[in-house]
C-alpha cells in the first residue's frame, strides 16, 4: 500500500479508508460514463447526421447531412422507408452522384424519388436493397437502374460463384446502435453542425443524393485537369487489369447478369416500369476502354442486355423494359477538360471522367421521360449496329475536336500497363 | 470473446465476476471451478470446436507433469521429452503442416495440396505455458496436485488466448491465496482503470492506425520514402498499441479477481539497445525463450561465438513461433543479427571506454534501435519477401520522395528547394497522407514520451521490472475526482469506438 501519509495509521483503518476511496472512485467514474453516454446520445437524437430520426429539422442548424461513410446501404434504405418512393434510382456511384431526385422533372410528373444508388457497389446490392424495399414498403411505379459495364466482364477460365452474403443475426441491432452510439456518430453530429456554414459541403441529400460539391473546392484549388488526372489514373490501373469476357467458365454467365435478370423479372411481376442505363461516360473515359481493348467486349456486352430483355418481355409480356444507351463521344461526353494549372474554368457536366454532374442528370431525365435527343440511344435488338455506327461518327467528331483526350486516354493506359 | 467488445464488458465479464465472488463465499473451490468453466466459454465463443483439444491438451500435460514428478532419475527425463516432444508435434501440425508442405512443393516443384488447417486460437500461448510447467516440474520448481488449479492456471480467460505466457510459480500461489477470493474496491478501481487505457490503447491508437498500415502494406503501389515510412511506423505503433493494450486489459482484468499478472511491455520503443528492447516486448515471450530454450541451448556459458549461434538460433525460433513462413525467419534472423552486433559493440564501447551514458548518445540509441525495430516489422507485417523488399527500399528512398499534389500547393514558397530535393507531387492521397502522419505523431508522442501504463497506476500495483517515473505525481493514478474524471472519458471513448470490434493482432499467433 504506498498511500500518502498513511504510515501512523493501523492497517485496518488503512484498508477501511482506502476501500471508501476506491468504492467513491469507481461511484464517480461510472456516474461520468453513464452521464457521458446520455448526452452523446442526446446530441446525435437531435442533431439528427444520417435523417433518421427527426425530432429537429431547423435550416442552419441542421438541415444539411453530412455523407455518411458508414452504413450508407441501411441509412438510405431507412430513409427511402420512411418516405416511400414511387420512383427508386438504382446504381453505383455514377447515380448516386448524378441523378437528382429532386428533379422539378421529376416532380411535375408526380414522382417521388429516391435515390438509393450506392458507390463502389454492383449491381447486387442494388437487387437486394431493392428487394428490401418492395417487400416492406411497395414495389416502386418506376425505376432508373444504372448499368456497370465493368461489373459484367469476368474471368472465362474461373467459375462465377455467387457471393453469399452472411449478416450476423445482431447486425439490425448492431447498425442502429453504432448510428447512435458510436465515436462515428458524434463525430458526424458534430459535422452537420460545421457543414451548416461551408460553402461546399460534402453531404447527402435527405432523398439519398451525394452532389459532390465539395469537388467545387478541390476545382478551385487544383483545377479540374487535376481531378480528372488523379480519377484517369486509378481507373486506367483497373481497366487493364479487367478481363475482356462476359462469360465465366463453361460459359456461364457472369454473376451481374444473372443477378440483372433476377432483378428485371421481379420489376416485371410487380409492373414496376424500368429504365435501364447504359452510363454517359466522358470521352476520355469511353478513349481509355478503347485503348484498353474493352470496345469490343463493351458492344458484346450492350447485345446481351438487348437479349436478357427480349427474354424478359417474352417471360412478361407486359413488362416495361427501355434500355438507354448514353455512352458515346456526343456534345455531351466529349466536353474539354480544363487544361492544367486552369483553377478558373467549371466544366458543365462532368466533375471528372466517371462522374457526370447533375446537369448531364438533367438531359437524361429529359430523354427518358420523352423528350426527343439526339443525347440518349434506345437501344433494341434491331438497331445495335446502327447505335454502333452513331458511337464511331462521334469518335471521330471528338478526336478532331478534342485530340489531346484521346493523346491523354492512350498515355494513361500505358502507364498503367508498366 | 473480445475483450474489446460490448459482450464482454457488458456482460461476461460482470458475470463472470459477480459469480465468483458470490460462490467465493461459499467455497473456493466452487470459485475457482465457475472461473474455468468462465474461461472455457470465454474460449468456446470464438469456436467451441477447439474445446476438447484445449481439455485434452490440458489433461494430457497435467498427467504427464504428475508422472515427472513421481518418477525418479531417468524415467523423468523420457516422461519430460515425451511430453514436450508432444506438444511441439500437436503445435507444429496446426501450424506448421502447410508450410512444410508449401516449401516442399517449391523445393522439389510437387504439388501437394494444402491441408487448409486452421489455427486454433491461443494455441502457441496455452501449449508454452505447459511447456514452461512441464520442465519446472521436472527442474522440481513446482509440484502440482490440484487438477482445479492447473485447469484454471491454464484456461485463466485474461491470459488464454494471446498471452501473457505464464509460469506455474507464479500464478499458483495466487489462486490458493484467501485474498484472491474476497471482493476488494481497490483491486475493482485499480483493475478497471488498468484495463481501461488498455482499451482505450486498443480502440482508440491501434484501430485508428491499422487502415494507414494495411493502406501500405496491402493496397499501396507507391513506395516512395514518406509513404513506406508512413505505413511502416503506422503499424510500428499499432501494434505495440494493440499488443500492449491487450496486456494492459488482461492484467486489469485479472486484478479484478485479485491475481496479478506479469508485465509484457515496459515503453520497448524507449529502450536505448535492442538488448534492452527485447526486456521490454513482449517480456514473458522473452522470458520463456531465453528460459526454456537459450538457456538450455547454452546461453552465454560456452564462449562467444556458441553464445552468438545460440542467439541467432533463440531469435529465428522466436520468429517461426509468430507464423509459419520465410518472412518470419527473416524478421527472427535480424533480430539475431541486431542482439549480435549489440553484444560485440558492447565489448568494444567497454574497451574503447566510450561515454555510452551521454545523453547524446543515448537519444542517438534510442533512434537506431526504433529504426532498425521498424525495419524489422516490414518482414513481420508484409505478405511476403518480395514485398517486404519493396517496401524496405522505398524507405531507404530509392522510389525517390513524393508528396501529394494538394499538400504541393501549400509549399509553393518552398517550390525551388523541394525541386532541388528532388522532391516529386502525386496526385490523390492527400488526406490519406496528412490523416496517417497525424496518427504516427500522436502515437509516437504517446510511446515516446508518456509513462506507460503501470507507471501511471505505479502508486498502487508495482511491478519489478516498471521503471519508476519520478517526480511526475500529476502523471500517477490515484483514486481521485480527477481521475475518475480522466478514467470515466477515456472509457467513454472507448465504448464509443466499440461498436465495430476488431480482433487482436497476436491472436493470429
Amino acid at each position: 500500500m504506498h498511500l500518502d501519509n498513511n504510515l501512523e495509521l493501523p492497517d485496518s483503518i488503512i484498508i477501511a479508508r482506502d476501500e471508501h476511496l476506491f468504492s467513491r472512485y469507481i461511484k464517480w467514474t461510472s456516474a461520468i460514463v453513464l452521464g457521458g453516454s446520455l448526452l452523446a446520445i442526446l446530441a446525435v437524437l437531435i442533431v439528427d447526421p444520417y435523417h433518421l430520426f427527426r425530432f429537429v429539422d431547423v435550416a442552419g442548424f441542421n438541415r444539411i447531412k453530412p455523407l455518411p461513410d458508414m452504413y450508407r446501404e441501411q441509412i438510405k434504405l431507412a430513409q427511402a422507408k420512411a418516405i416511400q418512393p414511387n420512383l427508386l434510382l438504382l446504381g453505383n456511384s455514377r447515380i448516386e452522384v448524378g441523378l437528382d431526385p429532386e428533379s422539378p422533372k421529376l416532380r411535375e410528373r408526380s414522382y417521388l424519388a429516391y435515390n438509393v444508388a450506392l458507390a463502389g457497389t454492383s449491381i447486387e446490392v442494388a437487387n437486394s436493397m431493392l428487394d428490401e424495399l418492395r417487400t416492406s414498403v411497395a414495389p416502386p411505379k418506376s425505376s432508373i437502374v444504372g448499368l456497370e459495364f465493368l461489373d459484367f466482364l469476368v474471368d472465362p477460365s474461373k467459375s462465377q460463384a455467387l457471393p453469399n452474403k452472411v449478416e450476423s443475426a445482431f447486425f439490425p441491432l448492431e447498425w442502429r446502435l453504432e448510428t447512435v452510439f458510436s465515436i462515428k456518430a458524434v463525430a458526424d453530429s458534430w459535422r452537420t453542425l460545421r457543414l451548416q456554414k461551408v460553402d461546399d459541403p460534402q453531404t447527402m441529400t435527405t432523398r439519398g443524393h451525394t452532389p459532390l460539391f465539395e469537388y467545387n473546392k478541390f476545382a478551385r484549388n487544383e483545377g479540374y485537369y487535376n481531378i480528372f488526372r488523379q480519377r484517369g489514373q486509378e481507373n486506367a490501373k483497373v481497366f487493364v487489369r479487367k478481363p475482356h469476357s462476359l462469360r465465366a467458365a463453361h460459359g456461364q454467365p457472369s454473376a451481374s447478369t444473372d443477378r440483372l435478370r433476377r432483378m428485371l423479372a421481379t420489376m416485371a411481376q410487380d409492373g414496376t416500369e424500368v429504365h435501364l442505363l447504359i452510363y454517359p461516360y466522358h470521352a476520355e473515359l469511353m478513349a481509355m476502354l478503347s485503348a484498353a481493348g474493352l470496345d469490343a467486349p463493351m458492344d458484346e456486352w450492350k447485345g446481351m442486355l438487348v437479349n436478357e430483355i427480349d427474354a424478359v418481355r417474352k417471360q412478361f409480356p407486359a413488362a416495361r423494359i427501355t434500355l438507354w444507351d448514353f455512352s458515346g463521344y456526343g456534345t455531351v461526353q466529349c466536353q474539354v477538360i480544363p487544361p492544367p494549372g486552369d483553377t478558373h474554368s467549371v466544366t458543365k457536366f462532368y466533375w471528372e471522367a466517371g462522374h457526370f454532374k447533375t446537369s448531364v442528370g438533367e438531359l437524361i431525365f429529359e430523354r427518358i421521360l420523352g423528350k426527343e435527343s439526339e443525347f440518349g440511344f434506345a437501344l433494341t435488338a434491331s438497331n445495335l449496329e446502327q447505335n454502333r455506327q452513331r458511337i464511331a461518327a462521334e469518335r471521330e467528331q471528338c478526336r478532331t475536336l478534342n485530340p489531346q483526350v484521346f493523346a491523354e486516354a492512350r498515355s494513361t493506359i500505358d502507364a498503367a500497363r508498366k | 470473446m473480445l475483450f474489446n467488445s460490448f459482450t464482454f464488458i457488458f456482460l461476461f465479464f460482470p458475470i463472470t465476476a459477480v459469480g465468483y465472488f458470490i460462490l467465493a463465499r461459499k467455497s473456493h473451490t466452487f470459485a475457482a471451478a465457475w472461473l474455468a468453466l468462465a474461461s472455457l466459454t470465454f474460449y468456446g465463443w470464438w469456436s467451441y470446436s477447439y474445446i476438447p483439444l484445449l481439455l485434452g491438451s490440458i489433461i494430457f500435460n497435467y498427467w504427464m507433469g504428475q508422472c515427472i514428478s513421481t518418477a525418479r532419475d531417468s524415467s523423468r527425463k523420457i516422461w519430460l521429452s515425451t511430453a514436450v516432444v508432444a506438444d511441439l508435434a500437436l503445435l507444429g501440425y496446426y501450424k506448421y503442416t502447410d508450410f512444410f508442405i508449401s516449401s516442399v512443393n517449391q523445393l522439389a516443384s510437387s504439388d501437394f495440396p494444402a491441408l487448409q488447417i486452421v489455427l486454433p486460437i491461443g494455441i502457441s500461448f496455452f501449449t508454452f505455458t505447459q511447456i514452461a510447467y512441464l520442465v519446472d516440474t521436472y527442474h522440481g520448481k513446482v509440484n502440482e496436485s490440484n487438477p482445479l488449479h492447473y485447469l484454471l492456471f491454464i484456461t485463466y480467460f485474461p491470459h488464454l488466448i494471446a498471452g501473457p505466457v505464464l509460469h506455474h510459480a507464479e500464478m499458483m500461489p495466487q489462486f490458493a491465496r484467501k485474498s484472491s477470493y474476497q471482493f476488494s474496491s481497490r483491486n475493482l478501481a485499480v483493475g478497471l482503470s488498468f484495463f481501461t487505457i488498455g482499451l482505450a490503447k486498443k480502440v482508440i491508437i491501434a484501430d485508428n492506425l491499422a487502415p494507414h498500415a494495411s493502406f501500405l502494406f496491402d493496397q499501396s503501389d507507391m513506395f516512395s520514402l514518406l509513404v513506406a515510412w508512413g505505413g511502416v511506423l503506422a503499424y510500428t505503433f499499432q501494434l505495440y498499441f494493440d499488443f500492449s493494450g491487450y496486456s494492459d486489459m488482461a492484467i486489469g482484468i485479472s486484478l479484478v479477481f485479485g491475481i496479478r499478472l506479469p508485465l509484457n511491455f515496459n515503453s520497448p520503443y524507449k529502450s536505448a539497445n535492442i538488448i534492452e528492447f527485447w526486456r521490454c516486448w513482449h517480456m514473458t515471450l522473452s522470458r520463456f525463450l531465453r528460459d526454456y530454450l537459450y538457456v538450455p541451448l547454452g546461453g552465454n556459458r560456452k564462449g562467444p561465438l556458441r553464445r552468438y549461434v545460440n542467439l541467432m538460433l533463440t531469435m529465428v525460433l522466436g520468429g517461426l513461433w509468430h507464423g509459419a513462413g520465410l518472412n518470419f525467419v527473416i524478421w527472427g534472423f535480424l533480430h539475431g543479427f541486431y542482439l549480435v552486433i549489440n553484444h560485440l559493440w558492447n565489448k568494444i564501447a567497454l574497451l574503447l571506454r566510450f561515454p555510452q551514458g551521454s545523453r547524446v548518445w543515448t537519444v542517438f540509441s534510442i533512434a537506431l534501435t526504433f529504426v532498425s525495430v521498424c525495419f524489422a516489422w516490414v518482414f513481420f507485417r508484409a505478405a511476403d519477401s518480395a514485398k517486404a523488399v519493396t517496401i524496405v527500399q522505398g524507405m531507404l528512398g530509392e522510389f525517390g520522395i513524393a508528396l501529394p499534389a494538394s499538400i504541393g500547393l501549400y509549399l509553393k514558397p518552398l517550390q525551388p528547394i523541394l525541386d532541388q530535393l528532388g522532391i516529386d507531387f502525386y496526385l490523390g492521397g492527400g488526406s490519406r497522407f496528412i490523416e496517417t502522419w497525424c496518427w504516427i505523431v500522436l502515437a509516437g508522442t504517446i510511446a515516446f514520451f508518456l509513462p506507460n501504463t503501470q507507471q501511471i497506476m505505479g502508486r498502487y500495483e508495482v511491478w519489478a521490472e516498471s521503471k519508476k517515473i519520478g517526480k511526475a505525481d500529476a502523471l500517477l493514478w490515484k483514486p481521485s475526482l480527477r481521475w475518475s474524471i480522466w478514467i470515466g472519458i477515456v472509457f467513454l471513448g472507448s465504448m464509443l469506438s466499440l461498436t465495430r470490434p476488431t480482433e487482436f493482432l497476436y491472436f493470429q499467433f
